[in-house]
C-alpha cells in the first residue's frame, strides 16, 4: 500500500496504480482524452496533468501513466494545473474545433479565446484509433506516418489495407468525432454554450 | 518489364533481409540499404519487406515516414543537401540553399522536373569550421556563399563520377595484454624515430587532407622511407580553421594550410633535411608572430587535452596505437584489480556527470541499473552517438578519432553493471563514424576485449552498431531505445527509469560518448587526479565546439571552470572583423543564449542552467552584431519544430503557434499581445511536454527574450531589425558617393539585380534584389548600405 495526499486528504493506494486510477477510485475527477480504461496508456494529450509535489519540488507529471509513489502530494486543480490544461485546451481547439468533447472542456476551463491561427484537421493524434485497432481488434490496419507537425493517422500509402476488416472499432472510440451541441464550427470558433453552468471549482491550495 | 524490375527487387530484398538475419532491429539498416540501391523506398519493396519480415505495413510505413533520411519519394540522380545547422546558420547558410532554388526552380525537399537534382537541408553535418556547408553527392564544398552556387552546379550538368575514399591474435590473459603493449611500442614507438601525423578529421579531410596522406606516402617511398616513418592518419586535432594540419614528430612541428603540392616537401625538407618550412608554420592572425610546435600555440595553450589527447597522437584506425599508448590498460585494471562497486564508488569520486546534455552523475545511474533486476539476466549499457545538436562535432571526432577509448569506457561500465549487451547508436550523417567504430569493435574482438571472458577475466560482453535515420529526438534515451527495437523513434514517459526497464524491456544504461571516453581515464589515473580538475559541481574537463563568428573555429578541451572570455578570446581568439561580440549560444537547440554581460560566467553544469542556458553536449556557437536574436529563436524554433516528434500536444502544437509568432515579429507583422501570448505558451510547453525536447524547446525563444527584449521590440514596434537579418525590414541600396563602380557587386550579384558602368556608381534595383546580402558582403568601399 502505497500513502499520499491527494488534493488535501491523505489516502491509500494499491502499489502500480497509476495517480488517475486512485483519482478514479476516490472519485476525484481528471478530464483524459487519449487514455481509455483497456487501452495501455500513451500519455500524449497531456490533459491529465496534475501537480506532483516532492519535498520542495514540484512538477507537472501525467497521471495516465505516473504510478503513486510514497510521501508525496498531488494536487489535480492547482493553478499550475488548470493554467497548463487551459492552454492545452486552446492549442487543440486552433486545431481540431469540430470535437464536442474538447468544446465542453473549453466551457468548463473558461477558455473563451483562440489567440493561434486556426485550422481544421479533425484529429487531436491522440492515438486511440491506432490501439483499438491493434490492441483489441487484433488488426494492426492503420499507424502514425510522418512526424512533428506533418504527423498524421494513415494507412500505408493511402490505401485500404487487407488487415483492415472494416469493424468501426476506431470510429467508436475516436474522441473527437462527435460535433458540438451547436454544430459545425469554423476555425477558432468556440461553442461556449455552457460556459456559466459548468466552470471547475479549482481546488484552493493549502 | 515491370514484372521483371519487381523480381529483381525481390531478389534485392531477400538479399538484404537475409543479411541482416531478418531481425526487426536492423530494419533502419535494411531500409539505409534498400534506400540507398533505389534512392528512395519503392512501395513495393517495403510491401516485401513487411511480408517476409511479418511486420505490419503500417509500421513499416510509419518508420519510413519519420526518418528525415528516408524517402518514399523517387530523388534525382544528384543529392544537393545544404546544411541548415546552427554553425552554418550563422554563417548564412540560408541565402545559398535560397539561390539553389531560385537556380533550379524548386523549393527544398523536392526533385527538379528532369530528375536531375535532389534539393535536401540537413542539420548539421558536424564540419561546422568550414560551414556555410553544400555536399552534391557525397562531395563537400565549405565556405559557401551564394555566389558559388551556380557555378558548383553547372559542373554537374555534365554526368561526374565521384570516387568517395575508403578508409581502410586473440589477448587471453592480462599478462598478455601487457607483452603485446611492449612488443607494439617497440614496433610503433622505437626511441628517435619520426613520424609524421596528417589530420583526417571531418574539417581537414573536407579540405583533401586523405590526399595529402597518400601523397606524403608516396614520397616516402620514394626517399625508400616507407618502413622507418610512420604516417598517422589522426582524428580531429581540434584547431579545424587551420586545416589541414600536419604534424612531423618528435619535433612537434606543426604546418597548417596544408595543400597536397606541399606534401612532398614536407617529406623532403622537413623530415629528410630536417628543415622547417617557414610558410607553412602557423601565423597569429592578430600579432604576425610565428610558431613551431603546436603546443605553444596560443588556440592550444588554455586548452586541457585529457580526452582528446589520444586524438593527436594516435592514427584512428590502429588499435596497436591506442595499446602502445596506454589503451585497455584500464580494462585490465578493472577487470583484474576492481570490484563492481569499487568501479562505481571510483566513477562517484571523480564526480562524473554526464556529457550529452543533461549533466547527471553516471555513477548513480550505474547504480541504479546495477541493482536493477532483470527478468533473464540481460542488461544493456548503450552509447548516445546520435549528436542532433546542429553546430557541435565533439563526439563525431571522438568516435572518428579515437574508438577504441569508448569501447573500453563501455567494456568497463558493462562489468560494473552487470551488463550483457552493448549497442553504439550513430547517427546517419556520420558514415566515416560509422565505419571507424564499427571496425575498432571488429578488432577488439579480434583481440579479445569484447567477447566471451575478455582477457580471461571470466567477463563477457559484446557491442552491437544501430543506426538513426535522421531524427534529432532520437538523441532522447527512449525514442533511442525505440529506435534500436527498429520501431518509430518516439519518446514515451520514463516514469519507471530505463535503469529498471529500458531497451527490450530490460535493465539499461545509456551514456554519451563522450562520458564513455572519460572512464579510461578515470580509472588508470584515478577519482582524485579526474576530480582536481573543475568546479564544485563539475569534475574534470568539458570538449567544446566552438564555431560561428569567431576567428579560431574548432575543437577545444578546456577544464571546467574557465570563462566563456577565456574560452572566446583567449583560445578563440576573438571575433573577426572588428565586430562586437553579441551572446554566445550553448546547449544546442535545448540552451540558451548568453549576452555580453555575463562573458565572464565560468563552465559549469549548474551556473550555465542558472542563467538560463544549459551546458548541453557542447555546442558554443559565438554571434557578433550581424546576428539578430529574434532569427535565432526562430531558427531553433523551426528546427525543434521539425525534430519534434509529434506525439504530444504541448510541442507539436505549442512550437508550431510559437514558431508562427516569432517569424511574424521577424516579418515586422507581430504585435506587443502576441509577444505576452509567446511567453504565456513557452512556460506551458516547458512545464507539460512528454520529453526532453518539448521541455526545454522554450529555452532559446525565453533566453533570448530575457536578454534581448529590446530586439524583439524593435522588430514590433519599430519595425527594425538592428542587425540586418530579417529580409521584410531591411533594403539595400549603394551610396554612390562612395562607390567607386569597380563592378566588383555587379557581378557577384546572382540575380542581376544591379546595374551601372565602369567607373560610374552603380545601383539596385528593390524590385530584383533577393536581399542575399552577397554585394554587401563583397564591396570594399563600404558602399552597399543595408538599413
Ligand atoms: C531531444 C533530445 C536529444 C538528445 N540528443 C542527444 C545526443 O545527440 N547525444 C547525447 O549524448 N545525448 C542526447 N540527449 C540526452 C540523452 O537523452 C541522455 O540524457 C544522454 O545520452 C545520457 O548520457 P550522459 O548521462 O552520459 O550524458 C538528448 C536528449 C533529448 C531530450
Ligand atoms: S475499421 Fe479497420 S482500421 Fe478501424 S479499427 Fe477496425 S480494422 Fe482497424
Ligand atoms: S482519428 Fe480520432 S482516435 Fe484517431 S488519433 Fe485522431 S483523434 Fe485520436
Ligand atoms: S515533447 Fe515533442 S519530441 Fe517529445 S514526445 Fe512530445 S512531441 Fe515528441
Ligand atoms: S543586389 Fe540584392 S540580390 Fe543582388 S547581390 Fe545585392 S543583396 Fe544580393
Ligand atoms: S490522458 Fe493522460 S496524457 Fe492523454
Ligand atoms: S556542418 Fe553545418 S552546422 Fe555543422
Ligand atoms: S579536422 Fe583537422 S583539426 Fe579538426
Amino acid at each position: 500500500m502505497v500513502t499520499f495526499v491527494l488534493d488535501g486528504q491523505t489516502v491509500t493506494a494499491e502499489e502500480g496504480w497509476t495517480i488517475l486510477d486512485a483519482a478514479k477510485y476516490y472519485g476525484v475527477d481528471i478530464p483524459t482524452l487519449c487514455y481509455v480504461e483497456g487501452l495501455s496508456p500513451y500519455s500524449a494529450c497531456r490533459i491529465c496533468v496534475v501537480e506532483l509535489i516532492r519535498g520542495k519540488k514540484s512538477r507537472l507529471v501525467a497521471s495516465c501513466s505516473c504510478p503513486v509513489e510514497e510521501g508525496v502530494e498531488i494536487r489535480t486543480k492547482s493553478p499550475r494545473v488548470i493554467n497548463a490544461r487551459k492552454m492545452l485546451i486552446e492549442l487543440m481547439l486552433a486545431s481540431t474545433p469540430n470535437s464536442r468533447l474538447l468544446q465542453c472542456l473549453a466551457s468548463e476551463y473558461g477558455v473563451t479565446k483562440i489567440r493561434f491561427r486556426p485550422e481544421d484537421r479533425r484529429c487531436i493524434l491522440c492515438g486511440l484509433c491506432i490501439r483499438m485497432c491493434d490492441e483489441q481488434m487484433q488488426g494492426g490496419a492503420i499507424g502514425f506516418s510522418g512526424r512533428g507537425v506533418g504527423r498524421e493517422v494513415s494507412m500505408p500509402f493511402h490505401k485500404t489495407p487487407e488487415a483492415c476488416r472494416e469493424c468501426g472499432a476506431c470510429l467508436y472510440i475516436c474522441p473527437v468525432c462527435e460535433l458540438p451541441c451547436k454544430g459545425p464550427l469554423k476555425p477558432g470558433e468556440l461553442c461556449n454554450a455552457c460556459l456559466d453552468t459548468v466552470q471547475i471549482d479549482p481546488f484552493p491550495s493549502k | 518489364m515491370v514484372q521483371m524490375k519487381f523480381e529483381l527487387m525481390r531478389d534485392f530484398v531477400d538479399d538484404v533481409v537475409n543479411r541482416n538475419a531478418g531481425q526487426r532491429s536492423r530494419l533502419t539498416a535494411i531500409l539505409h540499404e534498400i534506400q540507398k540501391k533505389y534512392k528512395y523506398l519503392p512501395e513495393q519493396a517495403l510491401r516485401y519487406v513487411a511480408e517476409i519480415m511479418k511486420i505490419p505495413i503500417s509500421d513499416i510505413y510509419g518508420v519510413a515516414t519519420f526518418y528525415t533520411s528516408f524517402s518514399i519519394e523517387p530523388k534525382g540522380r544528384h543529392i544537393i543537401t545544404v546544411c541548415m545547422g546552427t554553425a552554418c546558420h550563422v554563417r548564412k547558410s540560408p541565402s545559398v540553399l535560397e539561390e539553389i532554388c531560385r537556380y533550379l526552380g524548386v523549393n527544398p525537399g523536392e526533385t527538379t522536373k528532369d530528375m536531375r537534382f535532389t534539393v535536401e537541408t540537413v542539420n548539421c553535418l558536424g564540419a561546422c569550421a568550414m560551414g556555410p556547408i553544400m555536399v552534391v553527392d557525397g562531395s563537400y564544398y565549405g565556405e559557401m556563399d551564394a555566389s558559388k552556387v551556380v557555378p558548383i552546379l553547372e559542373k554537374y550538368k555534365e554526368e561526374r563520377e565521384i570516387i568517395s575514399v575508403d578508409p581502410t591474435g586473440k589477448i587471453t590473459i592480462p599478462e598478455e595484454l601487457e607483452a603485446y603493449r611492449h612488443f607494439v611500442k617497440e614496433k610503433r614507438y622505437p626511441n628517435g624515430t619520426k613520424s609524421i601525423d596528417i589530420c583526417c578529421g571531418p574539417g581537414c579531410a573536407a579540405l583533401g587532407s586523405l590526399e595529402i596522406a597518400d601523397t606524403i606516402e608516396a614520397a616516402l617511398k620514394l626517399h625508400g622511407l616507407d618502413g622507418e616513418i610512420i604516417v598517422r592518419r589522426t582524428g580531429c586535432r581540434g584547431f579545424c580553421e587551420r586545416g589541414p594540419i600536419v604534424v612531423v614528430k618528435p619535433e612537434g612541428i606543426f604546418y597548417n594550410k596544408v595543400s597536397r603540392k606541399d606534401a612532398p616537401s614536407i617529406v623532403e625538407r622537413s623530415v629528410v633535411n630536417d628543415e622547417t618550412i617557414e610558410p607553412l608554420l602557423y601565423e597569429d592572425p592578430s600579432d604576425g608572430k610565428k610558431y613551431l610546435r603546436e603546443e605553444e600555440i596560443p588556440f592550444y595553450k588554455k586548452q586541457k587535452m585529457v580526452v582528446l589527447a589520444n586524438n593527436l597522437e594516435i592514427d584512428s584506425c590502429s588499435i596497436d596505437d591506442y595499446i602502445a599508448k596506454g589503451g585497455y590498460g584500464a580494462l585490465r585494471k578493472a577487470l583484474f584489480e576492481m570490484s563492481p562497486e569499487e568501479i562505481i564508488n571510483e566513477v562517484e569520486a571523480a564526480g562524473l556527470r554526464g556529457r550529452g546534455g543533461g549533466g547527471f552523475p553516471a555513477a548513480r545511474k550505474w547504480r541504479a541499473c546495477r541493482n536493477a533486476r532483470s527478468i533473464d539476466g540481460v542488461k544493456y549499457v548503450l552509447c548516445n552517438a546520435d549528436e542532433g545538436d546542429p553546430g557541435a562535432f565533439m563526439d563525431r571526432s571522438l568516435l572518428e578519432g579515437n574508438p577504441h577509448q569508448i569501447i573500453e569506457g563501455m567494456v568497463i561500465g558493462a562489468y560494473a553493471i552487470g551488463a550483457t549487451n552493448g549497442y553504439v547508436y550513430v547517427r546517419h550523417e556520420y558514415p566515416t563514424a560509422l565505419e571507424r567504430i564499427t571496425f575498432a569493435i571488429e578488432q577488439a574482438r579480434e583481440k579479445g576485449f569484447l567477447g566471451k571472458n575478455i582477457l580471461g577475466s571470466g567477463f563477457s560482453f559484446d557491442i552491437g552498431i544501430s543506426q538513426g535515420g535522421g531524427a534529432f529526438v532520437c538523441g532522447e534515451s527512449t525514442a533511442l531505445m525505440a529506435s534500436i527495437e527498429g520501431r518509430i523513434g518516439e519518446p514515451r514517459e520514463k516514469y519507471i527509469h530505463t535503469a529498471v526497464r529500458g531497451l527490450y524491456l530490460r535493465p539499461t544504461n545509456l551514456n554519451n560518448v563522450e562520458t564513455w571516453a572519460n572512464i579510461p581515464i578515470i580509472i588508470n589515473e584515478g577519482a582524485q587526479k579526474f576530480a582536481s580538475l573543475g568546479t564544485e559541481g563539475s569534475k574534470g574537463t568539458k570538449i567544446f565546439s566552438l564555431v560561428g563568428k569567431i576567428r579560431n573555429t574548432g575543437l577545444v578541451e578546456v577544464p571546467m571552470g574557465i570563462t566563456l572570455r577565456e574560452i572566446i578570446y583567449d583560445i578563440g581568439g576573438g571575433i573577426p572583423n572588428n565586430k562586437r561580440f553579441k551572446a554566445v549560444q550553448t546547449g544546442g537547440p535545448s540552451g540558451g543564449c548568453i549576452p555580453e554581460s555575463l562573458i565572464d560566467l565560468p563552465v559549469d553544469f549548474d551556473r550555465l542552467t542558472e542563467v538560463g542556458s544549459m551546458m548541453g553536449s557542447g555546442g558554443m556557437i559565438v554571434m557578433d552584431e550581424d546576428t539578430c536574436m529574434v532569427d535565432i529563436a526562430r531558427y531553433f524554433l523551426e528546427f525543434l519544430g521539425d525534430e519534434s516528434c509529434g506525439k504530444c500536444t504541448p510541442c507539436r502544437e505549442g512550437l508550431k503557434h510559437m514558431t508562427e509568432i516569432v517569424r511574424d515579429i521577424c516579418q515586422g507583422k507581430g504585435t506587443m499581445d502576441q509577444l505576452d501570448t509567446l511567453e504565456e505558451l513557452a512556460a506551458v510547453v516547458r512545464d507539460t511536454s512528454l520529453c526532453g525536447l518539448g521541455q526545454t524547446a522554450p529555452n532559446p525563444v525565453l533566453s533570448t527574450i530575457t536578454y534581448f527584449r529590446k530586439e524583439y521590440e524593435e522588430h514590433i514596434n519599430l519595425k527594425k531589425c538592428r542587425a540586418g537579418v530579417c529580409k521584410a525590414l531591411i533594403t539595400y541600396r549603394i551610396d554612390p558617393g562612395l562607390c567607386t563602380g569597380c563592378m566588383k557587386c555587379l557581378k557577384s550579384c546572382p540575380v542581376e539585380a544591379i546595374s551601372g558602368e565602369r567607373k560610374e556608381p552603380h545601383i539596385i534595383y528593390n524590385a530584383k534584389c533577393e536581399k542575399c546580402g552577397v554585394c554587401f558582403d563583397i564591396c570594399q568601399y563600404d558602399a552597399v548600405i543595408r538599413e
